[in-house]
């Protein structure tokens, strides 16, 4: 076995160790501190193999799943998912790390630690046959979150969006991979269900009644833990934007913006903190798409940094909120809640993930969005400008969110008698997380370098495949604009 | 027009950042740095300068026992008072702008989001019926 494979199974064996460990009638703190401990080793394992050129090659291709010619690689590790392993494993760490001692109980555990290998193995994959059989996994462990009699109704409509999303996504699969579909109306139908599998699980407008509502009553915690690591991203990159024609991504980002703008819009009026969180999610989302679906370079690589800055960003957002709610119950913004002098810490973390968001300067949500802003103005010189109204909009919903829960009354008045400070872990946690997001603000080169990379193998790919389909169809097809360059990287003059 | 000597002064450096960016817009890039710096440091000293001028003028008030003579009055002369009044109103309301915003752009925009808001309830109950009443307290929803 190689050393490359040997990472790989400790990877995998992190997670693993929670899932066994937790059917054994382990103290549940025990178990918890158990699964810090993987986390943090797991986000270890995944950085190493991030950075190690000699860890990335691994690649296991088969043709048992797809007529394709040469096969698909059903596990790989490619300048794409490098990153996204520390990406999972960090969501992973996060969610471990600061769950409230009263929610915290082995199932969850349990839950958590299947939904990131469930995760990680998305990232691992380009079948598009493993990519639905973990599709159906997620789903399958976010559902069995909500089973309690409470949440019936937001079950049910999971089970009707999700369901339907996972339904499409494998009809759309199956027309996919079967033996004569290039170039054929079979192809373009089975894309377009994959399309609107991807649209309803990231919840992108027409398709998103069910975030907000399952944000604001529905298990908040396994929700952040199933939305944020943006799995539909990763299977419109994979799946779409290869073979995708031009046109079809360019209606998927128009969809993407206008969702960008509505979810920012609607966050500012909500007078519940957790569906604010919803539909601040569908905007930071909906971004990430219009980034992906955009073809030029810039934008590619914009979509991707925004994935990962709005992915870890947002997750620290609703688990403040989530921290918040712990010691003072629901949270509603109609009034000024106050409480910032006994907890400044938290009141801090809050605003900086709310302005990494909102690509705030100094952060890494600002190099993401001003690459995003770059590449979308240019595919849409005039809806583009989308991505800007988002970002203000989000900046003003997350200024509202901050004045409600932390300011306004004085700390006498405010929630006397009730414990307030952060744990030491949730404390090291929170700043752990601005840490990284500050510092990959402030030194973005490596994280740019590596996203610029993913964002050119993609689109080489796309090209290949494009000018594969006009040499067997005879015809003209628009080529994406963007450059065949080998090893491209972020521009010389380009600074954040 | 202003009432204060700090909004004047606000005023003032809006009007000169006005013609920087103009300066900026024609390329004459030079001159828009001169202006911006010198701009800059004398708007400072004003900023800076200002609570002293007040205090010297308040202390000339209790040297002489009474305000100052007013100088100029060539705009008193030229406006009626019910002018006057009007204009020294757009000036403390600041030419409206707050109140005109809010009744063209943010109310409606509130408006519509609360309707879209609503919009999406209702398409989930629509989809869904028999919604369980909201449970109050937070800790039931507990998180993993």
């Amino acid at each position: 076995m190689s050393e490359a494979w040997l990472w790989l199974a400790g990877l995998v064996a992190l997670p693993g160790l929670v899932i066994g460990a937790s059917f054994f009638h382990v103290d549940v703190e025990r178990l918890r501190r158990l699964a810090v401990v993987s986390a943090a080793a797991m986000v270890l394992v995944a950085l190493v193999i991030a950075v190690s050129p000699t860890l990335r090659s691994i690649s296991i291709r088969t043709s048992a799943l797809s007529w394709a010619p040469g096969g698909e690689a059903v596990i790989r590790i490619d300048t794409l998912s490098a990153v996204l392993l520390p990406f999972g494993a960090a969501l992973w760490l996060l969610t471990v790390a600061v769950t409230p001692r009263a929610a915290l109980d082995r199932g969850g555990l349990r839950r958590t630690a299947l939904a990131t290998l469930i995760t990680l193995a998305s990232f691992l994959t380009e079948s598009a046959v493993a990519l639905l059989i973990l599709s159906v996994a997620s789903v399958w462990t976010f559902l069995s979150a909500v089973a309690d009699p409470t949440h019936q109704y937001q079950r049910r409509i999971v089970v009707v969006y999700l369901g339907a999303s996972t339904l499409l996504f494998g009809v759309g699969v199956a027309l996919l991979i079967g033996p004569g579909v290039d170039n054929t109306t079979i192809e373009t139908v089975g894309m377009w269900l994959i399309v609107i599998a991807a649209l309803m699980r990231k919840g992108i407008v027409p398709f998103h009644a069910w975030v907000p509502e399952v944000f604001d009553h529905g298990r908040l915690g396994p929700a952040i833990l199933f939305s944020a690591p943006q799995v539909g991203a990763y299977m419109t990159v994979v799946l779409i934007v290869p073979r995708a024609s031009p046109d079809m991504l360019r209606m998927i980002a128009i969809l993407a913006l206008g969702t960008a703008v509505y979810g920012a819009a609607l966050a500012l009026v909500q007078t519940s903190a957790r569906r604010a969180c919803g539909y601040l999610f569908m905007s930071q989302s909906a971004l990430v798409m219009a980034g992906l679906d955009c073809t030029s370079v810039s934008a590619l690589a914009g979509g991707l940094l925004v994935w990962l800055s709005a992915g870890l960003a947002f997750a620290g957002l609703a688990r403040c909120v989530l921290v918040l709610e712990a010691r003072r119950g629901r949270l509603d913004q109609t009034t000024y809640h106050g409480g910032y002098e006994r907890m400044p810490l938290l009141a801090i973390t809050f605003l900086s993930m709310g302005l990494a968001c909102t690509g705030f300067p100094g952060t890494l949500g600002f190099v993401g969005q001003a690459l995003l802003v770059d590449g979308a103005v240019d595919a849409f010189p005039v809806i583009g400008f989308g991505v800007v109204i988002a970002s203000a909009l989000t900046g003003l919903a997350v200024l509202r969110m901050y004045f409600s829960l932390f300011c306004g009354r004085s700390d006498a008045l405010a929630h006397s008698g009730q414990p307030f400070g952060l744990t030491r872990r949730e404390a090291w946690t929170f700043v752990a997380l601005v840490i990284a997001l500050v510092g990959f603000g402030v030194a973005p080169r490596p994280l740019v370098d590596s996203r610029f990379a993913a964002s050119d193998d993609i689109l080489r790919l796309r090209q290949v495949r494009m000018l594969g389909r006009r040499t067997s169809a005879g015809t003209h097809l628009d080529i994406p604009r963007a450059p065949l360059r080998a090893g491209a990287r972020m521009p010389p003059s380009w600074t954040p | 027009m202003q009432s204060d000597v700090k909004s004047s002064l606000a005023y003032a450096a809006l009007t000169q950042v006005g013609i920087i960016v103009v300066e900026i817009a024609i390329g004459w890039y030079t001159i828009a740095f001169v202006h911006l710096a010198g701009h800059a440091c004398f708007r400072l000293l004003q900023f800076l300068s200002a609570p002293n001028v007040l205090h010297d003028l308040h202390g000339m008030e209790d040297a002489i026992g009474d305000r100052p003579a007013p100088s100029g009055g060539y705009l008193e002369a030229v406006t009626s008072d019910h002018v006057r009044r009007r204009l020294f109103l757009i000036a403390l309301e600041r030419g409206f702008l707050d109140s005109t915003l809010d009744r063209l752009v943010v109310e409606p925009f509130t408006r519509l989001a609360r309707q879209l808001t609503r919009l999406d309830v209702w398409l989930c109950e629509a989809l869904m019926p028999g919604r369980q009443p909201l449970a109050v307290d937070g800790g039931e929803d507990h998180d993993e």
